[in-house]
């Protein structure tokens, strides 16, 4: 009992002293360091804030962590690098004007783009989600089912095997050009090619397990006598879902870059666009604005995804 | 042609096998895995069938199940002649009888919704229980097969088993992947619920594959002994012990001692029959 409450202490003392705290209080104190670069003052209060705001996130997460030594570390060791990254950038850019301006923006000044781009941020992201959502749940639905059936199906996989040995390592990003000329919308098109990106990777990953599920719990099943689609839908769909989901999950990504990619080249609006457009002006700002807008909606999706997984697959040990 | 004597047979006895013969299709060997095979099981019957390995006795336990398809012969149940799995035929694997990704409780609602004359959901979670309930496994419903020993597994097995209530019972080595302890708890088990006849109904036929000896003896009316070089049965010996059988009694007496020992020989017989032959 006493020997808990002892290691609680220590823990406590590790959350706000440890080595992230102190490089945050070392970026803090260089804030107060005069500007070099010019028309930064006013950017500084930005910067400070989010100085304030990680060093909050990070408290917050220590003590989730808590009561594990090694968790407790790794965060400390990663606040530690988010911090010493942000102390030399600050200095590098605001306080010694040693890089270049226009293609490194100085860190408050990247904060409060980051604000006044925010609106803009969602509208890009409503267009791109009806792309993203569109093509990647057609290709769910589909390279599920098929998968299931074709590696159910002795006769189909004979056909579909060889078809998807030739058409499955095609890399998507190269019918794009095509994709936008043969469809009448940038719309269709970008979610052809979403659609196509992401149903290879479920569909084969759905095939080879159904392929190789353990011939015993087949026969389980059909010593119960259960009809056929029982048999696709309740017994080997969720006997592969572990196949299953690191299809779905390849797919996800893949579609995060073919959409942008397909934005880059063909869209008036979206993240992808975004990012295009502002390069074109070489608004280098807005630019790395979008990519951080970009990985923090790539962080969501694919953290919500890996609760969707752990939850599907909550019986494995 | 069937002569009207032997349909007379067929009805009476449960499960009757006639000339079965198998081999797998896929291979171009002439090696057969079940020869002109004759057997007959009656209702409410405990049948054991023991051999050595690569004998066959699992793959007639399939056949009967309707898992594989036979390739000349015959199988009828109740007269009948079977060519796929039915609901009166439950079965019991060594492993993966369960659906790892269902809880014990869920496993056997599934199995009960596959019933042809299946009840309300209430119902069926209620029967679910209570045969969690007779094997002892009320606390472990709502866990998943990867939580629960081997031995707990085989419980939920055997507790689906008999909540299908199936008027057969094929059971191929459920309990040989476990430890001695859990092995004989889980025998005792077998033969308490296989006992329980329910308002005079005539009970379950069990079959039964092994290749423990003793315990054949200890829960069979008949033990089956298969070879490996006839592709074949080879002694069908009735076991008179009556029931019910208290367990450390029994295997400690003289009578099933000069039984195993038997049993034992004709079994080690034939495998050095077979050793010569190779």
């Amino acid at each position: 009992m006493s020997k808990q409450e002892h290691q609680g202490q220590i823990n406590y003392v590790q959350i706000f002293i440890n080595k992230g705290a102190i490089l945050f209080l070392a970026a803090f104190i260089v804030t107060f360091l005069p500007v070099a670069r010019e028309n930064m003052e006013q950017y500084e209060v930005y910067y400070m804030g989010l100085l304030i705001f990680l060093q909050f996130i990070f408290m917050i997460w220590c003590f989730c962590v808590r009561t594990d030594r090694f968790k407790l570390q790794s965060a400390a060791d990663i606040i530690m690098i988010v911090f010493g990254f942000l102390l030399l950038f600050d200095l590098f850019t605001t306080r010694l004007d040693l890089i270049k301006k226009f293609l490194f923006p100085a860190p408050g000044y990247i904060v409060y783009e980051l604000i006044q781009e925010f609106p803009a941020f969602v509208t890009n992201l409503v267009s791109s989600s009806q792309l993203l959502i569109t093509g990647y749940l057609l290709a769910v639905v589909t390279a599920i089912p098929l998968g299931l059936i074709v590696g159910w199906r002795r006769r189909l996989y004979q056909v579909a095997s060889p078809i998807s040995r030739v058409l499955a390592p095609i890399p998507p990003i190269v019918y794009i050009p095509y994709a936008i000329a043969i469809f009448p919308t940038f719309k269709m098109s970008s979610i052809f090619i979403i659609f196509i990106g992401a149903f290879w990777p479920i569909f084969v990953n759905t095939l080879s397990g159904t392929l190789n599920i353990e011939r015993r719990i087949i026969d389980s099943a059909r010593a119960l006598n259960v009809s056929e689609a029982t048999m696709l839908f309740k017994v080997i769909l969720p006997g592969i879902m572990p196949s299953v989901m690191s299809g779905i999950n390849i797919g996800l990504l893949l579609s995060f870059i073919l959409l942008n990619s397909a934005e880059m080249i063909g869209a008036v609006a979206g993240l992808g666009w975004y990012i295009k457009y502002f390069a074109d002006f070489a608004d280098y700002t807005k630019v790395i604005v979008g990519i951080i807008y970009i990985s923090l909606v790539v962080i969501v999706c694919t953290s919500l995804m890996g609760r969707v997984e752990k939850y599907l697959l909550r019986w494995k040990n | 042609m069937l002569d009207s004597n032997s349909a007379m047979n067929k009805i009476l006895s449960k499960i009757q096998i006639e000339n079965l013969t198998f081999k797998y299709e896929d291979e171009e060997t002439d090696e057969f895995v079940l020869k002109n095979l004759n057997l007959s099981i009656e209702e409410g019957g405990f049948v054991s069938v023991v051999g050595g390995s690569g004998c066959g006795k699992s793959t007639l336990l399939n056949l009967i199940a309707g898992l594989r398809k036979i390739t000349s012969g015959h199988i009828l149940i109740d007269g009948k002649e079977i060519n796929a799995p039915g609901i009166e035929r439950g079965v019991v694997f060594q492993d993966y009888s369960l659906f790892p990704w269902m809880t014990a409780k869920d496993n056997i609602v599934f199995a009960l919704s596959q019933l042809k004359n299946k009840t309300t959901k209430v119902k069926m979670h209620e029967k679910a229980e209570k045969y969690l309930d007779l094997v002892g496994l009320a606390n472990s419903k709502n866990k998943y097969p990867l939580q629960l020993s081997g031995g707990m597994q085989q419980r939920v097995a055997i507790a689906r088993a008999f909540a299908m209530d199936s008027q057969i019972l094929l059971m191929d080595e459920p309990f040989s992947a476990l430890d001695a302890k859990n092995r004989m708890d889980l025998q005792d088990l077998l033969l308490e619920l296989w006992q329980k006849k329910e308002n005079g109904k005539v009970g379950k036929t069990v079959f039964f594959v092994t290749h423990d000896i003793t315990e054949a003896i200890l829960l069979s009316d008949r033990v089956i002994i298969m070879s490996n070089t006839e592709h074949s049965i080879i002694a069908d010996v009735p076991i008179p012990f009556a029931r019910p059988r208290e367990h450390e009694k029994l295997v400690n007496s003289e009578e099933f001692n000069d039984l195993r020992d038997n049993l034992v020989n004709m079994l080690y017989a034939e495998i050095e029959n077979n050793e010569v032959a190779l």
